[in-house]
């Protein structure tokens, strides 16, 4: 009966590792550049988003915003380096300011993941 | 909120309806030796196979349509006329195929030869079967590296592996029902049963394990999470009746079968103890569906 019960034991801990990490299921931001909050100087001529998986470039929306309201971003969202789980979208030229981050994409499982985020040119 | 409602209870029927047709498929092939009770559970099975087959293709539909409707970013009854583009133009669109084909597929050559040669009709559905569960983990993170890398392979056969270990409890639940209906005689063939019943679950959870300690490899940075998050909690609530569910089969393995021998009445507790596991396996799949839409929390 000891046996039993340790072999359970030891069964029942051996799946509270195993088991969590099949169903990490949704993408999720893994990195920005410009980072969230970051101020930078020069300008940036894109922002790009490292994701936690594969994302597809047809269906996903990125717009950057300055404070009044300007679009300056050009809209076409692309891969960097062909790498399935980044985008970025190319900017026009930003004066000093704080611009406005939002992403609307979709994963390669066919979720769609809405996140924003800021930052500023000194 | 009503869509991820929809989005859960259709992945829920979705990986039912996988795991009832491989463990049915597998409890068919293994679990019975003696002709004449093949022939009493071959029609029950087979009417589970079928069912399970009709959900799984209505479930395939309907996720596409769901799907078209999120990447469109449209009300599921304006996504019709997105749901080409999606097949033709995204990662998930041509998993979708691949999917769609291996089930057309199954269900053509089940319906020639269910009724002359089952047994080959059931490794046929196991190895279609195989072919969803890898269509499916490709969608996940074991897919972003490509198609056939390790990642997928290990992802697959672990979603097999936890199909093949509900499935047969499931399935053997409508056998053990049948032959209990025709009184003690019976007796002898459901203890020989359910001891390959412990065997092949015990082979299922050996995939499961191995599997998800190769996933646990890769992925191990994330188990912060399961203490931090909402999901992680969640997730946990999971593993309970995961631990759960192992600790009924090794009551079934170690005591009570061991304890039926020659003991007809005692096949009723089994059947209870079984009727258990088997709601526990369809808690787990729910809670694991409602995990796939929630996601882990925002970083």
């Amino acid at each position: 009966m000891n046996t039993i019960k340790r072999a359970s034991l030891y069964s029942s801990l051996l799946l509270l590792l195993t088991f969590p990490l099949i169903s990490w299921g949704h993408v999720h931001l893994d990195k920005s550049i410009p980072s969230k909050g970051e101020a930078v100087t020069p300008a940036p001529e894109s922002l790009q988003l490292w994701f936690s998986g594969g994302v597809e470039t047809d269906w996903s929306k990125i717009e950057v915003n300055s404070e009044n309201g300007t679009r300056m971003d050009d809209g076409e969202v692309s891969h960097i380096d062909d790498n399935p789980k980044t985008l970025k979208v190319k900017l026009k030229p930003l004066p000093a300011g704080t611009y406005k981050i939002k992403w609307n994409i979709v994963a390669h499982d066919g979720h769609r993941i809405k996140g924003n985020s800021h930052f500023s040119v000194k | 909120m009503e869509l991820s409602l929809l989005d859960t209870t259709l992945i829920a029927l979705d990986r039912l309806a996988l795991a009832t047709i491989i463990g049915a498929s597998a409890a068919f092939i293994w679990l019975l030796k003696d002709h004449h009770a093949r022939t009493l559970v071959q029609p029950r099975l087979r009417f589970m196979i079928d069912g399970a087959l009709i959900t799984l293709l209505i479930t395939t539909t309907v996720v596409l349509l769901m799907r078209s409707a999120t990447m469109a970013d449209v009300s599921l009854l304006a996504a019709f006329p997105f749901v080409e583009k999606v097949v033709e133009k995204s990662h998930f669109g041509s998993l979708w195929a691949g999917r769609a084909i291996a089930l057309v597929i199954m269900i053509t050559l089940w319906l020639f030869i269910r009724k002359k040669t089952p047994s080959l009709g059931c490794m046929l559905l196991i190895a279609g079967c195989a072919a969803i569960a890898f269509y499916i983990s490709a969608t996940s993170h074991a897919g972003d590296e490509g198609l056939f890398t390790l990642d997928n392979l290990t992802n697959s056969t672990h979603i097999i592996g936890g199909c093949l270990w509900g499935g047969a409890v499931i399935a053997y639940l409508v056998i053990i029902s049948t032959l209990r209906q025709q009184g003690d005689a019976m007796h002898e063939i459901i203890c020989s049963s359910a001891d390959r019943l412990t065997s092949l679950a015990t082979v299922a959870l050996a995939l499961v394990i191995s599997t998800g300690l190769l996933n646990a490899w890769h992925r191990l940075e994330t188990i912060t999470e399961l203490w931090q998050t909402d999901y992680g909690i969640t997730l946990m609530i999971k593993l309970g009746f995961v631990a759960m569910m192992m600790a009924v089969g090794a009551s079934n393995r170690f005591i009570i079968i061991p304890a039926m021998t020659g003991k007809p009445a005692t096949s009723g507790r089994f059947q209870r103890v079984l009727s258990l596991d088997a709601l526990l396996f369809i808690t787990i799949i729910c809670i694991a569906a409602a995990l796939g839409i929630q996601g882990p929390g925002e970083h």
